[in-house]
This record gives C-alpha cells, structure tokens and sequence, in this order.
C-alpha cells in the first residue's frame, strides 16, 4: 500500500515537474532571459532525479548505492542551479 | 461593391481584426470569407498573422508595425502596461500603483516595449512619462481578442516572478 502510494507521489511530481519545466522553456523563449534557462534546466533535472530514483524499477541490476550517488549529485547541481538564476544579471 | 471589396474596405478600415469578428461584423459565411480572404492574401492585398489560436488581419504595408505589436502583447504584463497607457500618459509609478507590479518587472517590460518602438520614454527632470508610440484602436482590438494559451500564462508568471525575486533595477 505504500510502496503504491510512493509511486503515484512520485508520478505527480514528475508530471508537475514536467509542466514547470515546459513553462520555463515558454518563458525562455519569449524573454530570452539566461536565468530562465537555468531555471528551466532545474526542473528538467529534477524530473531526471525522480525518474533515476524509480530507475530500479526498470533496471533491477543497478546497485542502489550508484543510484543514490547520482540522485544527491542531482539534488546538488539543482540546488546550485536555481542560486545562479537568482543572482545572475541577464 | 463586390463580398471581396467589402472585406478588403474592412480589413484596411479596422487593421488586427480577427476572422471570427470580421464574419460578424460583415456577416458573411465562414467558409465564403475564407475562400475571398485566401484570394486577397494570395493577392498581396491583406496579410495575415496567427497568434494565441487566433488569426488576424492587416492591409499590406502593416508587417513591421503588426510584427512588433504582436511580439508586445504575448506577454501578460506589457499587455496590461500598454493598455494602461492607453487610457493616457503615465509615470513608472503610476503604472505600478494600478497594476500592482514590483519596479523591477516595470522597467524590464518598458525597455522591451520601448525596443520594439511601442511606447516612448519621456525624461522630465526625475520623473520618467512613458506614452505609446502605436494606433490605439488597433492596439485595443487586438489586445480584446487575444486571449492567451494556458502555457503562455504560465510563462508570463514565471518571467515576472523570476523578475521580481531579483529586483534588478536600473
């Protein structure tokens, strides 16, 4: 029960993230602006984050640990993604 | 005077009118004004430019000025702008008093409308006037009749948001 209930929490963060990330890419293209492309890249890579994290899945083989390194460098490149967009001038 | 003539006489009358308006002001069959508006663009005689789902109307010679009227109302906020503008002349914060912008989101939205020639800026000691630099009844036409794709509004929230958490001023 919930291990579904991971899942489907999972899928809606994916679909969300998926919106915001077309959202951003919209709005890069209409104001051209490198913040808003940063921005659009974070989400980007927080639905990839999300979609490595259920990669076991798929690919029962992969050891977890591998997984959890990429995941937490994911989380890291995020992170410093959306302080650029904050603080750069376009 | 021949269905063709009438719609060429209207189109060149009202620039930016859409094709849905332009059946119930005319009222002309849809399918019979799109076969005569084919022939009149095909012709050379108007032009079209399809935006928001909905496509409009101009005599020739209007592609640079629809061009950059169309690139300024894509966005929610220089829509807004540029309709306050057209009630009269306003400073910087006039603007964000009645439209309830941040400075930041002011100044960026007026130097782009300013780029593309729609609105002047005008330097009076401290105080900066912005006034439009555009025909008002085609500006109020078009500005009507679009309405924007449910990702367009989203772009436009997040332009403004991403402005305003940086504050950048000029």
């Amino acid at each position: 029960m919930i291990d579904i209930l991971g899942y489907l929490l999972d899928g809606s963060i994916i679909i969300l993230g998926t919106i915001l990330s077309v959202a951003a890419w919209k709005a890069y293209r209409k104001s051209g602006m490198k913040s808003i492309l940063l921005l659009f890249l974070a989400f980007l890579m927080f639905v990839s984050k999300k979609i490595i994290e259920n990669f076991h899945l798929i690919r029962t083989s992969l050891s977890s640990e591998i997984l959890e390194v990429v995941s937490t460098t994911f989380e890291l490149l995020i992170l410093l993604l959306f302080f650029t967009a904050l603080i750069r001038r376009d | 005077m021949s269905t063709r003539e009438r719609i060429l006489e209207y189109v060149t009358k009202n620039p930016g009118i859409t094709f849905r308006k332009l059946a119930q002001e005319l009222n002309i069959g849809l399918g019979n004004l799109q076969y005569h508006l084919w022939h009149l663009e095909k012709e050379g005689k108007i032009t079209s430019k399809r935006l928001g789902g909905k496509k409009y109307f101009f005599p020739p010679g209007f592609e640079e000025e629809y061009r950059r009227l169309m690139i300024a109302i894509s966005n929610e906020s220089q829509r807004k702008i540029l309709l306050l503008l057209a009630e009269g002349d306003k400073n910087q914060s006039e603007i964000a008093e009645k439209l309830n912008l941040t400075p930041s989101t002011i100044v960026y939205h007026t130097k782009r409308l300013e780029r593309l020639g729609i609105i002047t800026k005008i330097k009076d000691g401290k105080n900066t006037v912005y006034s439009l630099n555009c025909d008002v009844n085609v500006l109020v036409r078009i500005i009507k009749e679009y309405k924007p794709k449910i990702w367009d509004k989203l772009a436009d929230k997040l332009i403004d948001l991403t402005l305003a958490f940086r504050g950048e001023e000029e």
